[in-house]
Formats: structure tokens, sequence, C-alpha cells
């Protein structure tokens, strides 16, 4: 990034916080506070300034308003000294429950197919906390992160003392780690919900799949599996009629400790390059499972500036989230000119708008000019 | 609910309010109470419960003592609580807890339906019906390892787990665990801990023996692949992560290593700066006045952290680093053993 482009992002950065918008977070004198700021260096070599305390949301914005960052985190923790410089002084006395979910952990293509398959991801996961494990919906927070994702935030004080164990517990829960197709199947009820009928669900979908295929196939698509044969796989496949008929009525009859069957079941769910592994993590939430059980984590704080993109992080009410798109709604910055020079051609849809940017030197809205500035697919114009 | 306890319960379940206001009435000054004859005689039983303690399961004899009055059996429960909370080790501690409430277990599986829900509610849960909420469900089979308590293995609804009846009891269990654990170590006054003294040092060196017996000399053909590759990929010059350089220093401090050693180790490492390196591996290993001593991350933390590299066979049968190194140890000495048979 040239010198003139980080100047004048830092400077639109800082009209922004001039205004004083960002949201200070519950509890703000127990958070610890990190930031990047814009140095020379930025954004090849980044910096975390960390350990840092506020006693109140003015003394925040003045920090903010002061250093113009170019990314700014709290922590999902509370302390009882947060800015104290080491884990042991600062006396850890709970965490929010957090959820982060990122597009690039799911898909890959261009960046608003991304944003919207995320939304959907986390209206998923909305649904799974709220109408599985019950969590109350006054407790939950939405929070887009600027980027590709969102966190959701839970700040119940049930969970607040937790820390990985219990966390992991949850997460393996959301992302649909850890199957025990025994556990599953062997105490399946006709009242069973959650994991076990998705489970159940799945498989079915998947052995009727491999059931419609001629033998051959079936037996390489298993033999894929680490650790089936031929004969297991062939023995295996002479037994998936009867498997796919008692998994519609009565899946607890399914023979789980007959070797091929358990042998089989097993390795589908453990085998992570295998169709069945892959099917399993769609049934679930594919959330990033180290935000969740990291009880120390810095999150981004809402209000702010991301500036990879230039946009806004936006917190939104669980109803906010249906009708919300980032690429209107956390854009900052609208129409007024600005003369860029592109990297390369682009095609991008912002503010509803599809804009096609040439090569080289043009004049865009700022919005999109910063946007892509920030992204570093095009640098200030005349800024050499 | 209403339930008549007798003195036999209050001596089961010394952890109940009412068996604490019982013992208070034979020892309301514990400092006096401890240096009398029946004091004496309860330090000795307090240290005899943490050798038991500190058994291995299939050694060890879980009856119940029915003879012994009950004054004596709750005292002896507070005064192995105090203990174990003088010596200040955790796996102690945890041993320790995890011994008396196996005990409480046991008498549990007797109990009639209505005693059983007395306790569940002493524990702070419902068992009238058959699901209980998600948050007390998680807190409770945390330490349990079977596949079919992972509550991505139940059927969940509306914040509720649907448990079986056979399950209330170990989830009675797990509760009263973390309940008595979590009390634990006691603030107890110095005058106190050096009246036990004597048996404290009984305790702590047999606390190093077992250790010793369960690690004994340091193998590093035993190391799990995880902890290999962290090592080679210190000593080759690559970079590795916080929570991977916390992994490897654990581990190594849990085998017994010396903290000098850990340290000549990532002196290996291009990067390594003495100072910051002392400060963690004492910060880790509890040493320097931390106090915390840490254990290394189990293996589904390490899957997490994409520090599961390489695992083999025997990594399937373990879910932590330190049981592969117990077992590949133990398997490493016995194949030792069948070759030397073979050449005699």
């Amino acid at each position: 990034m040239m010198p003139a482009t980080r100047s004048f992002i830092m400077r639109r950065f800082s009209d922004y916080y001039e205004k004083g918008i960002l949201e200070a977070p519950s509890s703000l004198d127990q958070r610890e506070f990190g930031f990047i700021h814009f140095s020379d260096s930025y954004p090849d070599e980044i910096f975390m300034k960390r350990h840092i305390g506020f006693i109140s949301a003015d003394e925040m914005e003045i920090y903010v308003r002061n250093m113009v960052p170019a990314h700014a985190y709290y922590s999902t923790a509370y302390y009882e000294n947060p800015a104290a410089p080491t884990m042991q002084q600062k006396g850890w006395s709970g965490a929010d429950l957090i959820f982060d979910l990122d597009a690039d952990h799911i898909m890959r293509g261009s960046y608003e197919a991304m944003l919207d398959r995320i939304k959907q991801e986390a209206v998923r996961l909305l649904d799974l906390l709220t109408d599985e494990l019950g969590i109350d919906t006054k407790t939950i927070g939405v929070v887009f992160s600027g980027g590709r994702g969102y966190h959701i935030h839970v700040t119940d004080t049930a969970f607040r003392k937790w820390t990985g164990p219990e966390r992991r517990e949850i997460i393996d829960y959301v992302c649909g780690i850890g199957i025990s197709p025994k556990a599953m199947l062997s105490r399946f009820r006709p009242e069973t919900v959650g994991w076990p009928l998705r489970f159940r669900d799945t498989l079915y979908a998947y052995l009727s799949d491999l059931c419609s295929r001629d033998g051959t196939d079936n037996i390489t698509e298993l033999t894929s599996y680490d650790g089936i044969g031929e004969v297991r796989a062939a023995r295996f496949a002479s037994l998936m009629p009867d498997i796919c008929s008692r998994l519609q009525t009565n899946p607890d009859s399914i023979n789980t400790e007959d070797q091929t069957i358990a042998a089989v079941l097993h390795a589908l769910c453990s085998d992570q390059k295998g169709r069945f592994y892959t099917l399993c993590r769609e049934a679930g939430i594919q959330a990033d499972e180290p935000v969740t059980t990291d009880i120390k984590r810095l999150i981004r704080l809402p209000g702010s500036l991301h500036a990879k993109s230039g946009f806004r992080v936006v917190s939104l009410s669980i109803r906010e989230l249906h009708d919300f798109n980032p690429l209107v709604d956390a854009v900052v910055w609208k129409d007024r000119d600005l003369g860029i020079e592109s990297k390369a051609s682009y095609d991008i849809t912002l503010l509803e708008n599809r804009y096609h940017i040439s090569k080289g030197v043009s004049t865009v809205p700022e919005a999109l000019g910063l946007f892509l500035c920030c992204r570093g697919m095009a640098e200030v114009a005349g800024g050499r | 609910m209403r339930i008549v306890l007798d003195t036999k319960d209050l001596a089961k379940y010394p952890f109940l309010k009412e068996s604490q206001h019982f013992i208070s009435d034979f020892a309301s000054d514990l400092e006096s109470f401890l240096s009398g004859n029946t004091g004496r005689m309860v330090i000795k039983r307090a240290g005899d419960c943490i050798r038991k303690a500190l058994q291995v399961h299939d050694e060890d004899d879980t009856k119940t003592e029915s003879e012994i009055p009950p004054h004596i059996a709750i005292a002896t429960y507070a005064v192995a609580r105090i203990l174990v909370s003088c010596s200040g080790e955790r796996a102690l501690i945890d041993r320790l807890v995890t011994w008396q409430t196996r005990q409480f277990y046991e008498n549990i599986l007797e109990e009639d339906r209505d005693m059983k829900a007395f306790l569940a509610e002493r524990v702070g849960i419902d068992i009238t019906g058959p699901q209980v909420p998600v948050r007390d469900y998680v807190e409770s089979v945390c330490r349990l390892r079977e596949d079919h308590w992972r509550l991505v293995n139940r059927s969940v609804i509306h914040g509720l787990v649907t448990v079986t009846d056979e399950e209330i009891d170990v989830f009675i269990r797990e509760r009263l665990w973390n309940g008595i654990r979590e009390q634990l170590p006691l603030r107890v006054p110095a005058s106190i801990c050096s009246l036990l003294a004597p048996v404290l040092v009984q305790v702590h060196d047999l606390y190093q023996k077992k250790i010793m017996q369960e690690f004994g000399v340091i193998e590093e053909s035993a190391y799990p692949p995880c902890i290999q590759g962290l090592l080679i990929a210190l000593a080759s010059g690559a970079h590795i992560t916080h929570i991977g350089r916390f992994a490897a220093t654990a581990f190594l401090h849990n085998i017994g290593m010396k903290n000098d050693t850990i340290l000549e180790l990532y002196g290996r490492a291009p990067d390594f700066n003495v100072e910051k390196t002392l400060y963690q591996v004492d910060h880790i290993s509890g040493a320097g006045g931390f106090g915390t001593e840490y254990t290394a991350p189990g293996c589904s933390a390490m899957k997490t952290h994409s520090l599961c590299i390489n695992p083999d066979s025997l990594c399937k049968s373990v879910i932590h680093p330190l049981s592969y190194y117990k077992q590949k140890k133990k398997l490493l000495k016995n194949r030792e053993k069948n070759a030397g048979t073979e050449k005699e």
C-alpha cells in the first residue's frame, strides 16, 4: 500500500471516528482492548497493541479518535484488571460465549456470494442456538465483522464462567464433531430430535444414494474411506437396503455391534477426507471452533471500521439480520468521487449498483474506491 | 423434598450441610481438635484416604466403613480436604475428589428414589423428569469420556437434554465432583498446615513416587507423533504458534522434565530469547511464583489447533498425549522384555 493511499484511508477513518459512533461493550471497564494502528509498515507488518483498559465509553472514544486505529478489538473475557500485562495479573472472571462464522472456511467465490452464504449460516446457527440449545434470544447479539463473516455473542451469565471443556461441548454440538454412530442409532427413539435426527437423515440420504448406484460404484466409494477394504465394503453394500429401511422405521434396531456395520459407520464418520464427513459438517454449522473454546479472545469492536474492507463492524438484533445487506448497510462512505489506480479489472456490487472497474486510473464513488484501496486492489490515484 | 437423615446417612454423605453441622458439635475449634487423640486418629485416617486415592482403580478398596462413628467419618472427609489443600498439588486434589466421589457414588447406587432425588436436589438438579437443562448437562459431563455422553450424541430440544434413569446416578456423581472440587483448595491457616506437616510429607513423597511410577525415566522414543513433530519443528527453526509451544512445554513438564532441560530444547530454535522462554516455561510449570501448573492439551484441543500430526494406530486408543506416552512406554518396555527373552 502506497503511503498516500494509507494516509487517505486514515484521514477518512478519522472523519468517521470524529462522529463518535462506537458502541461500548457491556461491562466496558472489565474488558481488555487491543488495536492495530496504521504504522508506516501497515499492512505488510501488523502489530497489535493490547492490554489496554478504559474506565468509560468516553475514554474509549477519545482514544480511538486520537489514535485512529486500522482495527479495533475488545476481549470476550471479563477481567478484574484488564490492562494488566499478563493473564495471571489480569484476573479472568468470565467470558461471553462466542461463535465465529467466516465465509473463508466454507467456500470460495465472489465477495457478494460469500457474504450471502455466510448470512444463511448465521441464520441456521441462531435457529440451533435458540430452538435446540434453548439460549434466550435476549442474550444473543449478532455482529457483522466488517470482513467476510458474523460473530454471534451470547452474554447469558449462565455460560460466563465456563472454561474450555464446556465451550468445547457446545461448539462440537454446533459443528457436529464427535459423532458416534453407535450412540446415535442405538439410543434412537421416535421422539428423538437434534443431532441424532440430523445424523439419521444424513446417513439415510447418503446410503439411499449409494443403493441407487450400481454395485461397483458402491464398492469404489466405500473403499475410498480409511480402513475399509473390498471384502468389508462388499458385505456392507449387501446390508445397505436393510439398513436404509431400518433407518426410516426404527434406527435403534440396526445392529451396531456387527463388525462390518460398526467399522464402516465409524469410517464414514471419522475419515475427514470422505464425502460423508463433509455431508455431516454441512448438516451442522461450519463455525470456527477455536474462537468458541478460547476464553481470552479479542474480537472486533462494534461501530469500529475494518481496514481490510473499510466497512463498519455492525451489531444487529436477531430480527435485523433478516434484512441486513452488508454491501449497503455496512458501507460508510457514499457518492463523492475518488480517483483510483486499479491493479486489475474487477466487477463489484456495492450500494446496490454493479460496477466494472478497468485496470488503470479511473474515477469511482468514494465508497467503492476506499473498499478497493483497503483490500489492496487499488491505490489512490496520483499518490506516487 | 423432606427426608429424615440418620447419622449413618451423615457419615455416608459428609459433604451435606447437615453433616457439617453435626460435626461442628465435636470439633468447634479445629486446632485443638486436631491436637487431641481423636484428631490424631482422624489425621491418620485422612492420610490413608489420600493414599487410597493415589492407588490405581483396581488396587483400590472403596468399601464403606460402616463401623466407623459418624463424627470420625465426617471429620476424616474434612481433614483429607484440608491436607490436599495444604499440599497445593492440583493433581492430588483431583485424585482425592475423584476417590471420595466414587465412594459416594457406590452409596448412591444403593439408595431409593426419594433419597436420590434429595441428593440430586442438593447438587442442584431436578431428576423428577427425564430431561435436564443443557447448562447443567454440559457442566456435568465434561469429565466423562464415553461417546454417548457427548452433547452432540444426545437428543436436545428447547434447551433440554434427554437422560435415562440409569444415567441419573452418574449425573449426580459428576455434579458432586464439580461441587466438591470447586471448593478446593481451601484457605487453610498456616498453623493448621504445620500441624499436619508429618502426614503431608508422607503424602507428598507418595505422590512423587506415584508420578515416577506413571511416567518414570524420560524416554524420547515414547513421545506421541504430535509432540515429536513440534520438537522437530522447533529444532529446525520453523515458526511454532504460541499454543504449539505451550503444548510441547506443558507435555515435557508433565512427564517430569526439568525446566532447565526444557529451556535447552528451546535453545535450538533460531528465535530463542532466554528471558521470554524462561518466563513461559516457568509460567506453564507453575514455578517462579505463578502457582498454577498447566496440563498439556488433550487430543481434541490439539486437533482444533491443527497440531495433531501423523497420528498412528496408538493415537486411536487415547484421548491425551500423556496417555499415549504412558502406553507407548509400556509397549516399548514389553517389547524390550520379549526381545530379551528371545535372545536367551
